[in-house]
């Protein structure tokens, strides 16, 4: 009859890995699975990335590009970024401002009007993305000074208290109380003389 | 004093969170305080206005201050031993891998360059131009809502902007009112809020892999990251619709009553950003409802729809009674049948949603989840109440555009508004698709192998 022997007295293995060995193969094991795992999520970044022109423009053209442009003209005042987005439309309102008293009341024309399709030279007044101002964004830009569109004839009141009249590609001289000598194309004039 | 007056937003928002609730997570806190500070101190402008103290940096600071005093003095009261308790608490921090630095590397770098596109270009837009901005920046110049002249009808022709719920108009007026040259450090610090917010309530219901990425995903949708950065509202209006239906869904879940009570908070400010928030908050009241019906009581609905609707009926009778209206309204009031116009607007959402150059994968990837869980979904173990919710508020979008009137024409109205509307269901997508039960036992797959064994 074999006898059981307890485990007190079972011979044991001689340990070959100590503890400290153990420890270092454990942490060795967990930063490969690391880098394992952040290279699996670098494939799928890199696979979207070629595979979607929508998600390489999101990335170059929308943030990049921008942010290179930002880096361009870091220096670049808040006049100068708006004429980046408005174009010659912000020369144009701060010519405006500067002539006009904060008190004045301007007749401008009605947005989408053919006078903004006319370019002359350079100066091109439609915004980039086609839009031209309505009477909001000239408030917006002018204030305290209001603005009336042309198409607003007859509802406001105000459309008989104009002082001034915007003049946009030789639009506007029609509603001027006097003749002008030498007409300028783009500017503002008083409407009585 | 710009960056002291926003502080003061956040931490308006900060104090207001914490009274609601002790238990939100940090990155929850963190997310909420702004958007909630920002959404509360438009209404306390309103206040300020209505009092005849006007808009003014003085009136509106002191304001903040009492609701923060007093919303100090209740913590004070009622929940010391809760914020002893919390303080001396031995931060957790989660187990994170290196994959989850990487992707957050590549969110923060890509953050970091649309915050500073945000905040380098001013407004150009031509919504924001005709409407929010220019309301927001002369509401500061003449420092009243009531008597602004952009209310006026003999200065303005009628129009929807001068009935529109003014939170986007009166955030732009806070900055304004601050000294800052535009407007869109509102846009800029929104979009920053919302992504923290976004990662930590997808942390409530996943592992911190598959929140990321989903964070990751979301952010990167093309038009709706494109239109964070401009002045019109869409993006924040779209940042409390989604939230609120998100924490409708973690309250289902989890069933703590925070999530209720945020939710409906959230969903009031959604309609105080745009009254078309209305069809979301359709999609919330049906869970609801039918969470009433098969638990037979409606305490719950009732409430929440009550709280999801106050700030929006506050207005309505305070516009109302301030006498601004608009041209004439825009919604058909009987019911009709348009061929039609039904199955245009069907097409165009059909269209809308293969739009890869508008909202990136975004739909395709939520169809695969979809039909990859659908057993899961018949067997009810999937976020139902999400799905639900989804559903029901799309279908109350499509009854909306449908009633309305279209001036400019039907396909004018859903390239302008629908396109841009689909932005409030781009974050519950990815939600979805973040939390499904494929994708948490794939992504728990990885999370467990990259763990260190012992």
């Amino acid at each position: 009859m074999a006898r059981v022997t307890s485990s007190k007295n079972r011979p044991t293995k001689p340990d070959t890995h100590p503890k400290e060995f153990k420890s270092t193969q454990n942490i060795a094991a967990w930063i490969v699975k690391q880098l394992c795992v952040a290279a699996g999520v670098l494939v799928v970044i890199y696979l979207v990335y070629e595979n979607s022109r929508i998600y390489r423009w999101v990335h170059t053209g929308l943030l990049m590009g921008n942010y290179e442009l930002i880096q361009k003209y870091p220096q670049a005042t808040y006049q100068q970024r708006l004429e980046m987005k408005l174009g010659a439309m912000v020369p144009y309102l701060n010519f405006i401002k500067e002539k006009t008293p904060e008190t004045a009341i301007i007749l401008v024309p009605p947005p989408g009007d053919e006078c903004f399709n006319k370019t002359q030279q350079e100066f091109d007044l439609k915004q980039l993305n086609n839009n031209t101002l309505s009477s909001y964004g000239y408030a917006r830009f002018l204030w305290p000074r209001r603005c009336i569109s042309e198409n607003r004839r007859g509802e406001t009141p105000l459309f008989d208290q104009i002082t001034h009249v915007a003049i946009v590609n030789g639009w506007g001289f029609q509603h001027l109380n006097y003749e002008v000598e030498k007409p300028f194309y783009v500017g503002v004039y008083p409407k009585n003389k | 004093m710009l960056y002291l007056g926003l502080f003061l937003t956040f931490v308006l928002g900060f104090v207001l969170v914490n009274t609601l609730s002790l238990k939100f997570s940090i990155t929850e806190k963190l997310g909420l305080s702004f958007i909630v500070g920002m959404a509360s101190q438009t209404l306390l402008m309103v206040l300020a206005d209505g009092l005849g103290f006007g808009l003014n940096v003085a009136s509106i600071t002191i304001l903040s201050l009492l609701v923060m005093t007093a919303a100090g003095l209740f913590l004070f009261k009622y929940r010391r031993e809760e914020i002893r308790t919390m303080i001396s608490r031995k931060p957790e921090f989660p187990s994170l891998s290196l994959a989850w630095f990487l992707l957050l590397g590549i969110i923060v770098w890509l953050e970091y360059m649309n915050f500073t596109k945000c905040l380098y270009f001013p407004t150009f837009d031509r919504d924001a131009l005709d409407g929010y901005d220019t309301f927001g920046f002369l509401m500061a110049k003449e420092q009243t809502l009531r008597h602004c002249s952009a209310f006026s009808t003999d200065y303005f022709p009628l129009n929807q902007y001068m009935i529109y719920p003014q939170l986007i108009q009166l955030a732009y007026t806070w900055v304004y009112l601050l000294g800052a040259e535009l407007s869109k450090h509102i846009n800029a610090l929104m979009y920053l809020s919302f992504l923290i917010l976004f990662y930590g309530s997808l942390r409530r219901v996943t592992n911190p892999l598959a929140s990321i990425l989903g964070t990751l995903f979301m952010m990167i949708t093309p038009d709706m990251l494109a239109w964070s950065s401009m002045s019109a509202l869409n993006v924040i209006h779209a940042i409390y619709a989604s939230m609120g239906l998100i924490y409708l869904f973690l309250w289902f879940k989890e069933g703590e009553r925070k999530d209720f009570w945020i939710s409906a908070i959230l969903m009031a400010f959604n309609v105080w950003a745009r009254a078309d928030g209305l069809a979301i908050v359709a999609g919330g009241v049906f869970v609801l409802l039918v969470d009433s019906i098969r638990r037979k009581q409606a305490r719950d609905l009732m409430i929440w729809t009550a709280v999801s609707l106050s700030v929006y009926a506050a207005w309505s009778i305070l516009s109302k009674v301030y006498g601004f209206k608009m041209q004439s309204s825009f919604i058909i009031t009987h019911l009709f049948w348009d061929q039609e116009k039904f199955m245009g607007i069907f097409n165009y959402m059909i269209t809308l949603f293969a739009r890869s150059d508008y909202y990136g994968w975004t739909f395709y990837v939520f169809a695969v989840a979809l039909v990859a869980n659908g057993y899961f979904i018949v067997k009810r173990k999937e976020p139902f109440q999400l799905l639900l919710s989804l559903v029901a508020s799309f279908g109350a979008l499509f009854v909306m555009y449908y009633q309305m009137e279209h001036w400019g024409g039907l396909e004018l109205t859903l390239e302008s508004s629908l396109k841009r509307y689909l932005f409030c269901y781009i974050p519950i997508l990815w939600f979805y698709i973040s939390n499904n039960t494929l994708t948490d036992k794939l992504t728990e797959a990885v999370e467990h192998f990259q763990r260190r064994s012992h």
